[in-house]
């Protein structure tokens, strides 16, 4: 399962939900989704959730138990 | 989002198929039908008190169904300019694809309905072929199976925007 910290890194840039969705070109309602893990976005939709929140992809996304094997 | 007509646009169609049921009881019961054998056909309907005024009943339900529908279409074009509904379009209104989460409902919505159809369709050739039904209980068994498409694409859609 897909796994992210969407919340986390918007609210760091002190981004609505709303404005993020305009600047990924998304709907509110899909970031919402998004964050509670309830819809994985493409690789598309992910690579410009990950310009609008100015860091790397991995940083946004990972599978389930991928955090835990790496520590 | 919930104002969105694409949202209850399956609910105007069951209400729109419930007076079209209405009709066709009233023409089935009241009307009589020749085949003429040089192809002609000839339709007459004989109303008694009772099914003159449902059909009163029903044509006034009709026209403000109607009224109330497009008032409604006009409502929703002004107030979501980006996703208007036009009666020109072979496509289904209710299909809701602003972007790829609502492609994703969309797509399991239309999952439920085609599943309902892959089971509900063999099921009534056999009863139609086996069962001798009247015509004008044909057609509305046929309205009612529509209805129920419908009803399976508002339930499934209703069910992710409300818990939005």
């Amino acid at each position: 399962m897909l796994k992210n910290r969407v919340k986390e890194l918007r609210a760091r840039r002190s981004l609505t939900q709303i404005e993020l969705a305009k600047q990924a070109g998304v709907t509110r309602q899909t970031i919402g989704f998004i964050e509670k893990g309830e819809f994985s976005p493409s690789i598309t939709l992910s690579l410009r959730l990950a310009k609008a929140l100015e860091c790397d992809i991995n940083e946004i996304f990972w599978l389930e138990g991928e955090e835990d094997d790496e520590g | 989002m919930k104002d969105d007509l694409r949202l209850t646009y399956p609910l105007w169609q069951m209400a729109g198929i419930g007076i079209a049921i209405c009709f066709v009881l009233l023409i089935g019961y009241a009307g009589s039908f020749n085949m003429f054998a040089d192809g002609g056909l000839e339709v007459e309907l004989s109303f008694n008190t009772l099914t003159e005024a449902a059909a009163i009943a029903t044509l006034l339900v009709f026209v403000l169904y109607v009224v109330l529908f497009l008032r409604r279409v006009a409502r929703h074009n002004r107030e979501f300019p980006d996703h208007p509904i036009s009666h020109v379009k072979f496509r289904p209104q209710e299909y809701m694809e602003d972007d790829e989460l609502f492609e994703v409902f969309t797509q399991r919505a239309t999952k439920k309905v085609y599943a309902y159809f892959n089971i509900l369709l063999p099921a009534l050739i056999a009863v139609f072929c086996l069962v001798p039904i009247p015509k004008t209980w044909i057609i509305v068994i046929i309205c009612l199976a529509s209805m129920g498409q419908y009803f399976i694409y508002y339930r499934t859609m209703r069910s992710y925007v409300a818990a939005e």
